[in-house]
């Protein structure tokens, strides 16, 4: 299990790394640059932009240069935001968006395994077609209708919530039930698909011939197999919820982590891009090689095949 | 089975009652406006986060609402935008000659950590500005001044050859290259505002770019307001100074700017009952509001042009006659009335007329036939042979691509010619702007400076942001003339011979001047448009209607 671990964490090293250094000369190729402005400065000003940053430095250099901060841990300064560095700003956000992704997984936890789990129980009967019902329409209609929706009847018309902000618990309520119910929906129907395959199998029969609850079939038995392709699912998926969400966080003016994820590419904001491109990769990858062990933890035929 | 709905059901029944107490625990509650108007505190939609607040290092107006908050400078615009009066400045003179301003400062001015307002405040402030090192987007603002140019464009280091000294703690005096009859207006301007320069050098230095000291705390201020909170992408929170010599025309107690930066959002917050006054509001609301609430809805002129831009130097539009049938062939009326509604008036002038106060007779007109016969001179009768050109659209505003569709449209109908849409991303935009790569473009430029000659310079050879990349050496000398011109008529006389040659060789075709359309909440007392978009904080104050 170490050797598998480790060889999986030296992988990652070099896919990060690969990343980094196409997202550095990428940006680079990209028409228009941090400093381009709606009004156009003389030449010399530009100049002197430049040379402030070393964006007047060779490429190699400047990349070395990154790289070599980067690994002192400093993303360096921020171009669109002048008074503050990358690593300020990912400390700012990052928190923000953790606190929405940790509420709204959460509940797409509760509510997808809980459905997906009567729907595979009580499978083609009107409790199925609910939940299964729920599930489509939670996959198909996108978070920027569901938003405004629950914005117009809970903030405006019952003026129960703000529209949009965060600053107090209740402006929590209803971007973690948006961004929870897109993420419960898939889930219920991975749980419901993993619970049945899982359900129909012989040790089940074996479980409920030596006559144990069907309550206790279900939670003990069933669910730990059933639940395999979920923790698949969870591996990206858990990365992106906390990586914040740029439609959500644009309907509802969250200082999270997701804007500047788009604003920077947009802003050219060189830094910044590679700030959060990095931070992404880097959850990603771990929560994979986390998913796995999970995966080999829950599945003795993974871990024999290991 | 049941064993297992037996579990569920009791789980069901907490969440609800759980949901139960959360919608009895809020309720309709006290919404923000209402608690605004029980502390005098304004909530305002300020469109995004500020890069900075620092006032030389960007050129952001949202930068600059705030700034007006903060920040006085020698002189104040009054309400409608034009009028001005003293701020630190409680007198001053103008030479006879219209080149030599004088400005006497007022004793009571202070800074808001009780340090006085000094003449060298200002002088650092102008200073820093045009900085090289800095390299302001705005800078140009100040090119007036005798060398400002000169020391921006580092051909002199040296500041004291330019014309903006300090004789004593109490006097400022411009010496300007020329006669600009809008400098005193220009004052007014964010940019333009005094430097508390021991606040700079403790945080790093006065020419040092993202020093703190513009953080809550730090920032020491010598407006009606100072800076209290600063919570990046949520809130700026300004509260009232009482060290502001004129602190009792302050009506309000703190004003919070909010980035709002979806205006659908942010109009929906209006609705909640979170702000009480709008950046913007989304297209598809304007006509409800202007129906419904027409007194929520503030509409304005403000000194924004939007224009075709003709890349002068490349075929097919490198011929004055290609671009005239063009211009001739846009109907102005039809597409503010079908497609703009609301939003945007037509032009017939490449400035927008009343802009520093001149008027001009319509330039520009819509004549489909002269369009035709001048196209069919130039070898393309009825739109034959003529090549295969891209209107380029930055992507940004809304409104550039259904304006650009309707171009498209009309240029077909008149001239028969096919035009592409080549729709990019603003800075992709901004890119084949400056590198010229476009055929012709959709265009517009945000007046920072209340008088033509800021649009007019687009028109003259080499200026970094003449996107037409024209040269003709008439238009020159008529914008030198402008500026050295002796007094108001022969000024005026020239500024109505630059708009001429710009008809005639239409380098640039005016489509429509933009109007800003904002919700006022009704509680929000001595709300004025202007269109310069300047408020005056303290002009403000909260009531219920009566």
């Amino acid at each position: 299990m170490l050797r598998f671990i480790t060889s999986r964490f030296l992988q990652s090293l070099l896919a990060l790394f690969l990343v980094i250094t196409a997202t550095f000369f990428m940006l680079r190729f990209v028409p228009g640059g941090p400093f381009t402005a709606e009004k156009a400065v003389t030449p010399e000003i530009l100049r002197n932009l430049e040379a402030h940053y070393g964006l007047n430095k060779p490429l190699w250099q400047q990349y070395l240069d990154y790289l070599g901060s980067l690994l002192q841990g400093d993303l360096g300064p921020s171009f669109k935001y002048p008074n503050r560095t990358v690593n300020e700003i990912i400390a700012d956000k990052v928190p923000v968006s953790a606190e929405l992704g940790a509420l709204a997984l959460s509940l797409a936890l509760i509510l997808g395994i809980g459905l997906g789990t009567l729907a595979a129980v009580r499978r083609n009967t009107w409790v199925d077609y609910t939940a299964s019902t729920f599930g489509m329409a939670g996959i198909s209609i996108p978070t920027f209708v569901v938003g405004p929706l629950l914005v117009l009847f809970f903030a405006i018309h019952l003026g129960w919530f703000n529209a949009s902000g965060w600053y107090g618990p209740l402006d929590r309520v209803l971007p973690s039930i948006v961004l929870g119910l897109a993420y419960a929906a898939p889930i219920s129907r991975l749980t419901r698909g993993g619970m049945l395959e899982v359900l129909n199998q012989d040790f089940i029969r074996t479980a409920r011939a030596k006559g144990a609850s069907e309550f206790r079939v279900v939670t003990r038995h069933a669910l730990r197999g059933g639940l395999l392709p979920v923790i698949s699912y969870l591996g990206p998926a858990v990365a992106g919820i906390l990586t914040g969400s740029f439609v959500i966080e644009t309907i509802f003016q969250i200082p999270g982590i997701g804007r500047e994820f788009v604003n920077s590419a947009f802003n050219r904001d060189y830094t910044l891009v590679l700030g959060t491109v990095i931070l992404y990769a880097a959850l990603i990858m771990a929560l994979n090689l986390l998913v796995d062990v999970v995966q080999a933890w829950l599945n003795p035929k993974v871990r024999l095949e290991a | 089975m049941t064993l297992f709905l037996r579990v569920a059901t009791p789980v069901t029944a907490a969440t609800l009652t759980c949901a139960t107490l959360l919608v009895a625990g809020c309720g309709r509650r006290e919404t923000t406006v209402e608690s605004g108007l029980r502390t005098q505190t304004l909530h305002v939609g300020n469109q995004s986060e500020p890069p900075d607040l620092d006032p030389h290092t960007n050129n952001s107006s949202i930068v600059g609402y705030i700034h007006d908050a903060l920040l006085e400078g020698l002189v104040r615009l009054a309400k409608d935008g034009a009028t001005v009066l003293p701020g630190v400045a409680e007198r001053w003179e103008i030479s006879p000659d219209g080149r030599t301003y004088t400005f006497h400062l007022r004793t009571g001015a202070v800074w808001s950590n009780g340090d006085p307002v000094t003449a060298e405040d200002f002088v650092a402030g102008f200073r820093r500005f045009l900085d090289p090192k800095l390299g302001c987007e705005a800078a140009n603002f100040l090119f007036s001044v005798e060398r400002a140019r000169d020391f921006l464009e580092g051909r002199t280091k040296d500041f004291a050859d330019v014309g903006i000294k300090a004789p004593d703690a109490r006097t400022v005096v411009f010496r300007l290259a020329f006669r600009a009859p809008y400098f005193l207006a220009l004052l007014t301007d964010s940019h333009l505002r005094p430097l508390h320069r021991p606040s700079l050098e403790k945080f790093g230095g006065v020419d040092r770019r993202g020093g703190k000291w513009t953080q809550p705390g730090n920032f020491v201020t010598n407006g009606p307001f100072v800076l209290t909170e600063w919570k990046p992408h949520t809130v700026i929170v300004v509260t009232k100074n009482s060290r502001y010599w004129d602190a009792a025309r302050v009506g309000l107690e703190a004003i919070r700017f909010y980035p709002t930066e979806d205006s659908a959002a942010e109009e929906r917050a209006y609705r909640a009952g979170q702000l009480h006054v709008t950046m913007e509001v989304p297209q598809s609301k304007i006509e409800a509001y202007a129906r419904s609430v027409p007194s929520e809805l503030r509409s304005a002129p403000v000194l924004r042009s939007n224009f075709v831009s003709f890349s002068t130097q490349r075929p097919p539009f490198n011929d004055a006659r290609v671009r005239r049938a063009f211009a001739l062939a846009i109907d102005r009326e039809r597409l503010a009335a079908s497609v703009l509604k609301g939003r945007g008036e037509p032009a017939f002038s490449y400035v927008r007329p009343g802009t520093g106060g001149y008027a001009f007779p319509p330039f520009h007109r819509f004549d489909p036939a002269e369009a035709r016969k001048l196209l069919a001179e130039a070898g393309f009768p009825g739109g034959a042979g003529f090549p295969k050109v891209d209107y380029a659209v930055g992507s940004r505003n809304q409104d550039n691509l259904a304006v650009a569709q309707a171009l498209q449209e009309m240029w077909h109908q008149t001239l028969g010619v096919k035009v592409g849409i080549a729709s990019m991303e603003f800075k992709v935009w901004l890119d084949v702007l400056r590198t010229k790569t476009f055929a012709f473009t959709a265009d517009n430029w945000n007046m920072g400076i209340n008088d033509p000659s800021e649009m007019l310079a687009l028109g003259v050879t080499g200026d970094p942001n003449n996107d037409a990349g024209w040269s003709d050496p008439r238009y020159d000398a008529a914008f030198a003339a402008v500026n050295s011109a002796p007094d108001e008529p022969a000024r005026r006389a020239a500024i109505a011979r630059c708009e001429q040659l710009i008809a005639e060789e239409a380098p640039y075709a005016p489509v429509y001047f933009s109007i800003q359309n904002r919700l006022v909440h009704p509680t929000v007392v001595g709300w004025h448009n202007n269109p310069l978009q300047k408020t005056d904080w303290t002009a403000l104050s909260l009531a219920r209607p009566k």
